[in-house]
Protein backbone atom coordinates (compact mmCIF):
# COMPACT_ATOMS: atom_id res chain seq x y z
CA UNK A 1 0.00 0.00 0.00
CA UNK A 2 1.51 3.36 -0.98
CA UNK A 3 2.25 5.79 1.81
CA UNK A 4 -0.37 8.40 2.49
CA UNK A 5 1.25 11.72 1.72
CA UNK A 6 -1.87 13.81 1.91
CA UNK A 7 -0.99 15.15 5.34
CA UNK A 8 2.44 16.29 4.15
CA UNK A 9 1.53 17.44 0.67
CA UNK A 10 -0.17 20.71 1.64
CA UNK A 11 3.10 21.79 3.22
CA UNK A 12 4.78 22.38 -0.11
CA UNK A 13 4.25 25.61 -2.00
CA UNK A 14 3.17 23.68 -5.06
CA UNK A 15 0.51 21.76 -3.15
CA UNK A 16 -0.78 24.94 -1.57
CA UNK A 17 -1.05 26.59 -4.96
CA UNK A 18 -2.87 23.60 -6.38
CA UNK A 19 -5.23 23.60 -3.41
CA UNK A 20 -5.93 27.26 -3.97
CA UNK A 21 -6.58 26.58 -7.63
CA UNK A 22 -9.21 24.11 -6.50
CA UNK A 23 -10.90 26.70 -4.32
CA UNK A 24 -9.13 26.51 -0.97
CA UNK A 25 -8.64 30.14 0.03
CA UNK A 26 -6.82 29.16 3.22
CA UNK A 27 -4.10 27.56 1.12
CA UNK A 28 -3.52 30.92 -0.49
CA UNK A 29 -3.32 32.61 2.89
CA UNK A 30 -0.58 30.18 3.91
CA UNK A 31 1.25 30.65 0.64
CA UNK A 32 1.04 34.42 0.85
CA UNK A 33 2.24 34.45 4.44
CA UNK A 34 5.28 32.45 3.39
CA UNK A 35 6.36 34.60 0.49
CA UNK A 36 4.93 38.08 0.93
CA UNK A 37 8.01 39.42 2.71
CA UNK A 38 10.39 38.04 0.12
CA UNK A 39 8.55 39.37 -2.91
CA UNK A 40 7.96 42.74 -1.28
CA UNK A 41 11.63 43.16 -0.39
CA UNK A 42 12.67 41.91 -3.82
CA UNK A 43 10.85 44.89 -5.30
CA UNK A 44 11.85 47.26 -2.51
CA UNK A 45 15.59 46.63 -2.91
CA UNK A 46 15.46 46.92 -6.67
CA UNK A 47 13.56 50.19 -6.35
CA UNK A 48 16.03 51.77 -3.94
CA UNK A 49 13.58 51.70 -1.07
CA UNK A 50 10.56 53.25 -2.81
CA UNK A 51 7.92 51.58 -0.65
CA UNK A 52 4.91 52.95 -2.52
CA UNK A 53 6.00 51.56 -5.86
CA UNK A 54 7.20 48.35 -4.24
CA UNK A 55 3.74 47.85 -2.75
CA UNK A 56 2.12 48.54 -6.09
CA UNK A 57 4.27 45.98 -7.88
CA UNK A 58 3.89 43.52 -5.01
CA UNK A 59 0.12 43.79 -5.25
CA UNK A 60 0.18 43.40 -9.03
CA UNK A 61 2.31 40.30 -8.68
CA UNK A 62 -0.01 38.58 -6.24
CA UNK A 63 -3.10 39.52 -8.19
CA UNK A 64 -1.46 37.84 -11.15
CA UNK A 65 -0.87 34.76 -9.02
CA UNK A 66 -4.54 34.80 -8.03
CA UNK A 67 -5.59 35.17 -11.66
CA UNK A 68 -3.40 32.25 -12.72
CA UNK A 69 -4.57 29.90 -9.97
CA UNK A 70 -6.46 27.56 -12.28
CA UNK A 71 -3.78 27.52 -14.95
CA UNK A 72 -0.93 26.85 -12.56
CA UNK A 73 0.94 23.63 -13.27
CA UNK A 74 3.69 22.56 -10.95
CA UNK A 75 6.24 21.98 -13.68
CA UNK A 76 8.85 24.04 -11.82
CA UNK A 77 9.24 25.12 -8.23
CA UNK A 78 6.55 27.54 -7.13
CA UNK A 79 9.17 30.06 -6.03
CA UNK A 80 10.82 29.95 -9.45
CA UNK A 81 7.48 30.68 -11.07
CA UNK A 82 6.67 33.38 -8.51
CA UNK A 83 9.95 35.21 -8.93
CA UNK A 84 9.78 34.87 -12.69
CA UNK A 85 6.50 36.79 -12.53
CA UNK A 86 8.05 39.28 -10.12
CA UNK A 87 11.03 39.85 -12.37
CA UNK A 88 8.82 40.36 -15.42
CA UNK A 89 6.75 42.87 -13.51
CA UNK A 90 9.85 44.74 -12.44
CA UNK A 91 11.26 44.88 -15.96
CA UNK A 92 7.89 46.12 -17.23
CA UNK A 93 7.89 48.80 -14.58
CA UNK A 94 11.34 50.01 -15.54
CA UNK A 95 10.50 49.94 -19.19
CA UNK A 96 7.38 52.04 -18.67
CA UNK A 97 8.73 54.44 -16.07
CA UNK A 98 12.30 54.92 -17.14
CA UNK A 99 12.59 53.68 -20.69
CA UNK A 100 15.06 51.24 -22.10
CA UNK A 101 18.13 52.80 -20.47
CA UNK A 102 17.11 51.72 -17.00
CA UNK A 103 15.66 48.36 -17.94
CA UNK A 104 19.04 47.13 -16.94
CA UNK A 105 18.04 43.72 -15.67
CA UNK A 106 18.25 42.79 -19.32
CA UNK A 107 21.25 44.95 -20.09
CA UNK A 108 24.01 42.57 -21.02
CA UNK A 109 26.51 45.39 -21.27
CA UNK A 110 26.11 46.24 -17.62
CA UNK A 111 26.30 42.59 -16.71
CA UNK A 112 29.44 41.98 -18.69
CA UNK A 113 31.13 45.03 -17.22
CA UNK A 114 30.20 44.02 -13.71
CA UNK A 115 31.38 40.47 -14.22
CA UNK A 116 34.71 41.61 -15.61
CA UNK A 117 35.18 43.70 -12.52
CA UNK A 118 34.25 40.73 -10.37
CA UNK A 119 36.95 38.62 -11.97
CA UNK A 120 39.55 41.31 -11.55
CA UNK A 121 38.96 41.60 -7.83
CA UNK A 122 38.56 37.88 -7.27
CA UNK A 123 40.58 36.33 -4.44
CA UNK A 124 41.36 39.70 -2.94
CA UNK A 125 39.09 39.39 0.08
CA UNK A 126 37.37 36.01 0.22
CA UNK A 127 37.34 35.19 3.94
CA UNK A 128 34.20 34.64 6.00
CA UNK A 129 32.47 37.68 7.37
CA UNK A 130 32.00 37.94 11.10
CA UNK A 131 30.30 41.29 11.29
CA UNK A 132 28.35 42.60 14.20
CA UNK A 133 24.65 42.21 13.40
CA UNK A 134 22.69 45.29 14.09
CA UNK A 135 20.89 48.23 12.67
CA UNK A 136 24.04 49.82 11.34
CA UNK A 137 24.96 46.60 9.57
CA UNK A 138 21.56 46.34 7.95
CA UNK A 139 21.65 49.96 6.84
CA UNK A 140 25.05 49.53 5.30
CA UNK A 141 24.06 46.32 3.52
CA UNK A 142 20.98 47.91 2.02
CA UNK A 143 22.96 50.91 0.89
CA UNK A 144 25.71 48.74 -0.54
CA UNK A 145 23.25 46.56 -2.41
CA UNK A 146 21.74 49.63 -4.04
CA UNK A 147 25.19 50.29 -5.50
CA UNK A 148 25.51 46.80 -6.91
CA UNK A 149 24.68 46.54 -10.65
CA UNK A 150 21.16 45.30 -11.27
CA UNK A 151 21.98 41.84 -12.57
CA UNK A 152 24.24 41.05 -9.63
CA UNK A 153 21.72 42.56 -7.24
CA UNK A 154 19.00 40.50 -8.85
CA UNK A 155 20.94 37.26 -8.41
CA UNK A 156 21.60 38.11 -4.77
CA UNK A 157 17.96 38.99 -4.05
CA UNK A 158 16.64 35.91 -5.80
CA UNK A 159 18.92 33.85 -3.59
CA UNK A 160 18.49 35.51 -0.20
CA UNK A 161 14.87 36.70 -0.48
CA UNK A 162 13.47 34.07 -2.81
CA UNK A 163 15.53 31.26 -1.39
CA UNK A 164 16.29 30.01 -4.88
CA UNK A 165 19.28 27.74 -5.51
CA UNK A 166 21.73 28.66 -8.23
CA UNK A 167 20.34 26.36 -10.88
CA UNK A 168 16.85 27.82 -10.43
CA UNK A 169 18.24 31.34 -10.68
CA UNK A 170 20.04 30.33 -13.85
CA UNK A 171 16.82 28.90 -15.28
CA UNK A 172 14.78 31.93 -14.24
CA UNK A 173 17.25 34.41 -15.71
CA UNK A 174 17.97 32.26 -18.76
CA UNK A 175 21.69 32.27 -18.10
CA UNK A 176 24.28 29.65 -17.27
CA UNK A 177 25.10 28.49 -13.76
CA UNK A 178 28.59 29.94 -14.11
CA UNK A 179 27.16 33.36 -14.91
CA UNK A 180 24.97 33.21 -11.83
CA UNK A 181 27.94 32.23 -9.69
CA UNK A 182 29.91 35.13 -11.06
CA UNK A 183 27.10 37.57 -10.35
CA UNK A 184 26.65 36.31 -6.81
CA UNK A 185 30.36 36.40 -6.16
CA UNK A 186 30.45 40.01 -7.20
CA UNK A 187 27.46 40.93 -5.04
CA UNK A 188 28.89 39.21 -1.95
CA UNK A 189 32.20 40.97 -2.42
CA UNK A 190 30.57 44.38 -2.65
CA UNK A 191 28.51 43.74 0.45
CA UNK A 192 31.47 42.47 2.43
CA UNK A 193 33.41 45.49 1.40
CA UNK A 194 30.65 47.70 2.77
CA UNK A 195 31.01 46.05 6.20
CA UNK A 196 34.78 45.87 6.38
CA UNK A 197 35.25 48.66 8.84
CA UNK A 198 32.73 47.12 11.23
CA UNK A 199 34.87 44.04 11.79
CA UNK B 1 19.85 21.83 0.02
CA UNK B 2 21.90 19.29 -1.88
CA UNK B 3 25.67 18.97 -1.79
CA UNK B 4 25.73 20.26 -5.34
CA UNK B 5 23.91 23.41 -4.27
CA UNK B 6 26.32 23.91 -1.37
CA UNK B 7 29.25 23.47 -3.68
CA UNK B 8 27.78 25.94 -6.14
CA UNK B 9 27.23 28.50 -3.41
CA UNK B 10 30.71 27.99 -2.02
CA UNK B 11 32.06 28.62 -5.50
CA UNK B 12 29.88 31.71 -5.71
CA UNK B 13 31.55 33.07 -2.60
CA UNK B 14 28.54 32.59 -0.38
CA UNK B 15 28.95 34.10 3.02
CA UNK B 16 26.57 32.63 5.57
CA UNK B 17 27.29 35.36 8.12
CA UNK B 18 26.54 38.04 5.60
CA UNK B 19 23.29 36.35 4.62
CA UNK B 20 22.31 36.11 8.26
CA UNK B 21 23.10 39.78 8.71
CA UNK B 22 21.06 40.57 5.66
CA UNK B 23 18.04 38.58 6.82
CA UNK B 24 18.15 40.03 10.32
CA UNK B 25 18.37 43.55 9.05
CA UNK B 26 16.01 43.19 6.13
CA UNK B 27 12.59 42.41 7.49
CA UNK B 28 10.31 44.91 5.80
CA UNK B 29 6.80 43.71 5.05
CA UNK B 30 4.03 45.07 2.85
CA UNK B 31 1.51 47.21 4.67
CA UNK B 32 -1.55 45.66 6.26
CA UNK B 33 -3.68 47.50 3.71
CA UNK B 34 -1.95 45.75 0.81
CA UNK B 35 -2.15 42.39 2.59
CA UNK B 36 -5.86 42.88 3.16
CA UNK B 37 -6.47 43.86 -0.45
CA UNK B 38 -4.60 40.83 -1.78
CA UNK B 39 -6.28 38.39 0.57
CA UNK B 40 -9.68 39.88 -0.17
CA UNK B 41 -9.03 39.45 -3.89
CA UNK B 42 -7.96 35.85 -3.30
CA UNK B 43 -11.11 35.07 -1.32
CA UNK B 44 -13.32 36.84 -3.81
CA UNK B 45 -11.84 34.90 -6.71
CA UNK B 46 -12.57 31.61 -4.98
CA UNK B 47 -16.03 32.72 -3.88
CA UNK B 48 -16.91 33.73 -7.45
CA UNK B 49 -15.83 30.33 -8.67
CA UNK B 50 -18.03 28.58 -6.13
CA UNK B 51 -20.97 30.86 -6.77
CA UNK B 52 -21.04 30.49 -10.54
CA UNK B 53 -22.75 27.10 -10.96
CA UNK B 54 -25.58 27.56 -8.47
CA UNK B 55 -26.35 31.25 -8.25
CA UNK B 56 -25.77 32.59 -11.72
CA UNK B 57 -29.16 31.73 -13.28
CA UNK B 58 -31.05 33.48 -10.49
CA UNK B 59 -28.89 36.60 -10.75
CA UNK B 60 -29.32 37.18 -14.44
CA UNK B 61 -31.30 40.41 -14.86
CA UNK B 62 -34.21 40.41 -17.32
CA UNK B 63 -32.36 42.47 -19.90
CA UNK B 64 -29.44 40.10 -19.84
CA UNK B 65 -31.81 37.14 -20.15
CA UNK B 66 -33.39 38.62 -23.27
CA UNK B 67 -30.01 39.36 -24.79
CA UNK B 68 -29.10 35.71 -24.29
CA UNK B 69 -32.22 34.51 -26.12
CA UNK B 70 -32.24 37.23 -28.78
CA UNK B 71 -29.90 35.48 -31.23
CA UNK B 72 -31.89 32.25 -31.02
CA UNK B 73 -35.17 34.12 -31.48
CA UNK B 74 -33.75 35.94 -34.49
CA UNK B 75 -32.54 32.69 -36.01
CA UNK B 76 -35.94 31.09 -35.47
CA UNK B 77 -37.67 34.07 -37.07
CA UNK B 78 -35.40 33.93 -40.11
CA UNK B 79 -35.94 30.19 -40.43
CA UNK B 80 -39.70 30.69 -40.17
CA UNK B 81 -39.70 33.39 -42.84
CA UNK B 82 -37.59 31.24 -45.13
CA UNK B 83 -39.95 28.32 -44.67
CA UNK B 84 -42.94 30.52 -45.44
CA UNK B 85 -41.29 31.81 -48.57
CA UNK B 86 -40.47 28.32 -49.75
CA UNK B 87 -44.00 27.22 -49.05
CA UNK B 88 -45.79 30.14 -50.67
CA UNK B 89 -43.73 31.26 -53.65
CA UNK B 90 -43.84 28.12 -55.82
CA UNK B 91 -47.48 27.34 -55.08
CA UNK B 92 -48.99 30.70 -55.81
CA UNK B 93 -48.64 30.38 -59.60
CA UNK B 94 -50.05 26.89 -59.43
CA UNK B 95 -53.15 28.04 -57.63
CA UNK B 96 -53.58 30.97 -59.98
CA UNK B 97 -53.52 28.82 -63.09
CA UNK B 98 -54.91 25.57 -61.85
CA UNK B 99 -58.52 25.82 -63.06
CA UNK B 100 -57.57 27.00 -66.55
CA UNK B 101 -54.68 24.63 -66.71
CA UNK B 102 -56.87 21.70 -65.82
CA UNK B 103 -59.33 22.48 -68.60
CA UNK B 104 -56.76 23.14 -71.26
CA UNK B 105 -54.71 20.14 -70.26
CA UNK B 106 -57.72 17.94 -70.74
CA UNK B 107 -58.30 19.47 -74.14
CA UNK B 108 -54.67 19.34 -75.14
CA UNK B 109 -53.94 15.78 -74.13
CA UNK B 110 -56.25 14.07 -76.62
CA UNK B 111 -55.32 16.60 -79.26
CA UNK B 112 -51.69 15.87 -78.87
CA UNK B 113 -52.46 12.20 -79.21
CA UNK B 114 -54.33 12.83 -82.45
CA UNK B 115 -51.78 15.11 -84.01
CA UNK B 116 -48.22 13.89 -83.70
CA UNK B 117 -45.56 16.51 -83.60
CA UNK B 118 -43.88 15.18 -86.71
CA UNK B 119 -47.00 16.10 -88.67
CA UNK B 120 -46.51 19.76 -87.88
CA UNK B 121 -42.82 20.50 -88.32
CA UNK B 122 -43.34 24.27 -88.03
CA UNK B 123 -45.08 23.89 -84.69
CA UNK B 124 -42.60 21.35 -83.55
CA UNK B 125 -39.77 23.72 -84.30
CA UNK B 126 -41.54 26.55 -82.48
CA UNK B 127 -42.16 24.23 -79.58
CA UNK B 128 -38.52 23.31 -79.43
CA UNK B 129 -37.42 26.93 -79.40
CA UNK B 130 -39.94 27.95 -76.82
CA UNK B 131 -39.32 25.04 -74.59
CA UNK B 132 -35.60 25.69 -74.63
CA UNK B 133 -36.26 29.33 -73.77
CA UNK B 134 -38.47 28.37 -70.95
CA UNK B 135 -35.99 25.86 -69.67
CA UNK B 136 -33.27 28.44 -69.54
CA UNK B 137 -35.15 31.38 -68.20
CA UNK B 138 -37.24 29.59 -65.65
CA UNK B 139 -40.84 29.44 -64.70
CA UNK B 140 -42.04 33.07 -65.02
CA UNK B 141 -41.36 33.15 -68.79
CA UNK B 142 -43.46 30.08 -69.32
CA UNK B 143 -46.25 31.50 -67.22
CA UNK B 144 -46.24 34.70 -69.22
CA UNK B 145 -46.65 32.68 -72.38
CA UNK B 146 -49.21 30.33 -70.95
CA UNK B 147 -52.30 32.15 -72.20
CA UNK B 148 -51.85 32.40 -76.01
CA UNK B 149 -51.23 28.71 -76.76
CA UNK B 150 -54.23 27.76 -74.68
CA UNK B 151 -56.41 30.02 -76.79
CA UNK B 152 -54.94 28.62 -79.95
CA UNK B 153 -55.47 25.05 -78.85
CA UNK B 154 -59.11 25.50 -78.05
CA UNK B 155 -60.70 25.63 -81.56
CA UNK B 156 -61.48 22.21 -82.87
CA UNK B 157 -60.57 22.95 -86.50
CA UNK B 158 -56.99 23.62 -85.64
CA UNK B 159 -54.99 20.52 -84.91
CA UNK B 160 -53.89 20.61 -81.32
CA UNK B 161 -50.23 21.46 -81.23
CA UNK B 162 -48.02 19.67 -78.81
CA UNK B 163 -46.89 23.13 -77.72
CA UNK B 164 -50.03 23.39 -75.62
CA UNK B 165 -48.63 21.11 -73.02
CA UNK B 166 -45.65 23.10 -71.91
CA UNK B 167 -47.49 26.37 -72.07
CA UNK B 168 -50.29 25.21 -69.86
CA UNK B 169 -48.23 23.41 -67.35
CA UNK B 170 -48.17 25.46 -64.20
CA UNK B 171 -44.74 24.10 -63.55
CA UNK B 172 -43.69 25.81 -66.77
CA UNK B 173 -40.12 24.85 -67.30
CA UNK B 174 -40.74 21.37 -66.11
CA UNK B 175 -43.34 20.52 -68.66
CA UNK B 176 -41.62 22.41 -71.43
CA UNK B 177 -38.36 20.66 -70.86
CA UNK B 178 -40.07 17.33 -70.67
CA UNK B 179 -41.55 17.85 -74.11
CA UNK B 180 -38.33 18.43 -75.95
CA UNK B 181 -37.40 14.84 -76.71
CA UNK B 182 -40.90 13.75 -77.63
CA UNK B 183 -41.28 16.59 -80.14
CA UNK B 184 -38.25 15.49 -82.04
CA UNK B 185 -38.23 12.78 -84.65
CA UNK B 186 -36.47 10.21 -82.53
CA UNK B 187 -39.00 7.41 -82.37
CA UNK B 188 -37.19 5.46 -79.72
CA UNK B 189 -38.12 8.13 -77.20
CA UNK B 190 -41.77 8.18 -78.06
CA UNK B 191 -42.83 5.77 -75.32
CA UNK B 192 -40.86 7.59 -72.71
CA UNK B 193 -42.30 10.84 -74.00
CA UNK B 194 -45.81 9.51 -73.65
CA UNK B 195 -45.08 8.32 -70.18
CA UNK B 196 -43.64 11.69 -69.25
CA UNK B 197 -46.64 13.41 -70.74
CA UNK B 198 -48.93 11.32 -68.62
CA UNK B 199 -46.98 12.13 -65.52
CA UNK B 200 -46.91 15.78 -66.43
CA UNK B 201 -50.65 15.64 -66.94
CA UNK B 202 -51.17 14.15 -63.59
CA UNK B 203 -49.15 16.96 -62.05
CA UNK B 204 -50.98 19.58 -64.04
CA UNK B 205 -54.44 18.30 -63.40
CA UNK B 206 -53.96 17.62 -59.71
CA UNK B 207 -54.69 20.69 -57.64
CA UNK B 208 -51.67 19.86 -55.53
CA UNK B 209 -49.28 17.41 -57.13
CA UNK B 210 -48.10 14.77 -54.74
CA UNK B 211 -44.45 14.05 -54.12
CA UNK B 212 -44.89 10.68 -55.79
CA UNK B 213 -45.98 12.39 -59.00
CA UNK B 214 -42.93 14.58 -58.95
CA UNK B 215 -40.70 11.64 -58.27
CA UNK B 216 -42.29 9.62 -61.03
CA UNK B 217 -41.77 12.45 -63.45
CA UNK B 218 -38.14 13.00 -62.48
CA UNK B 219 -37.52 9.28 -62.67
CA UNK B 220 -39.15 8.98 -66.07
CA UNK B 221 -37.12 11.85 -67.49
CA UNK B 222 -33.94 10.57 -65.98
CA UNK B 223 -34.50 7.04 -67.22
CA UNK B 224 -35.31 8.37 -70.67
CA UNK B 225 -31.90 10.01 -70.73
CA UNK B 226 -33.22 13.56 -70.67
CA UNK B 227 -31.00 14.66 -67.85
CA UNK B 228 -31.50 18.39 -68.39
CA UNK B 229 -35.25 18.09 -68.22
CA UNK B 230 -34.98 15.79 -65.24
CA UNK B 231 -32.80 18.37 -63.53
CA UNK B 232 -35.28 21.14 -64.23
CA UNK B 233 -38.09 18.99 -62.93
CA UNK B 234 -36.15 18.19 -59.81
CA UNK B 235 -35.49 21.87 -59.18
CA UNK B 236 -39.17 22.60 -59.51
CA UNK B 237 -39.88 19.69 -57.23
CA UNK B 238 -37.47 21.13 -54.66
CA UNK B 239 -39.14 24.49 -54.93
CA UNK B 240 -42.55 22.97 -54.36
CA UNK B 241 -41.64 20.46 -51.70
CA UNK B 242 -39.08 21.52 -49.09
CA UNK B 243 -37.71 18.05 -48.43
CA UNK B 244 -37.97 16.92 -52.02
CA UNK B 245 -34.73 14.96 -52.05
CA UNK B 246 -35.99 12.69 -49.31
CA UNK B 247 -38.69 11.38 -51.61
CA UNK B 248 -36.28 10.43 -54.35
CA UNK B 249 -35.39 6.77 -54.85
CA UNK B 250 -31.86 5.68 -54.03
CA UNK B 251 -30.97 5.49 -57.70
CA UNK B 252 -31.54 9.22 -58.10
CA UNK B 253 -30.09 10.55 -54.85
CA UNK B 254 -26.48 10.65 -55.86
CA UNK B 255 -27.36 12.41 -59.07
CA UNK B 256 -29.68 14.79 -57.21
CA UNK B 257 -26.97 15.70 -54.71
CA UNK B 258 -24.74 16.77 -57.57
CA UNK B 259 -27.31 19.34 -58.64
CA UNK B 260 -27.13 22.80 -57.10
Amino acid sequence: MPPDNTAMEPCTDEALMRAYGQGDARAFEALYARHKGGTYRYFLRHLAGDAAVAEELHQDLWLKVIGARERYEAQAKFTTWLYTLARHRLVDHWRVRHGVALASLEDDGVAAQAEMHAVSVDDVDDGPLHATIGAETARRLVTALAEVPPLQRDAFLLHVEGGLPLDEIARLTATSGETVKSRLRYAYRRLRAALEDLQ
Amino acid sequence: MSNRDREDLREAGQDAALERAWRNGSAEQPSARVDAAILAAAHEAVADRKRVPSATPARVPPRQRWSRWAPMAAAAAVAGLAFMLVQTLPRDPERATTPAAQESAKAAAPASAKAPASARPDLAERQRVESSRVGESGRPVAQEQAAPPRVMAAPSDVPAPPAAMPAENPAGGIAAASQVPSVGSNESHSDAGAKRGAVADSIVTGAAASAEDWVAKVLALHDAGDIAAAADTLRAFRAAVPDADRHLPESLREWAESLP
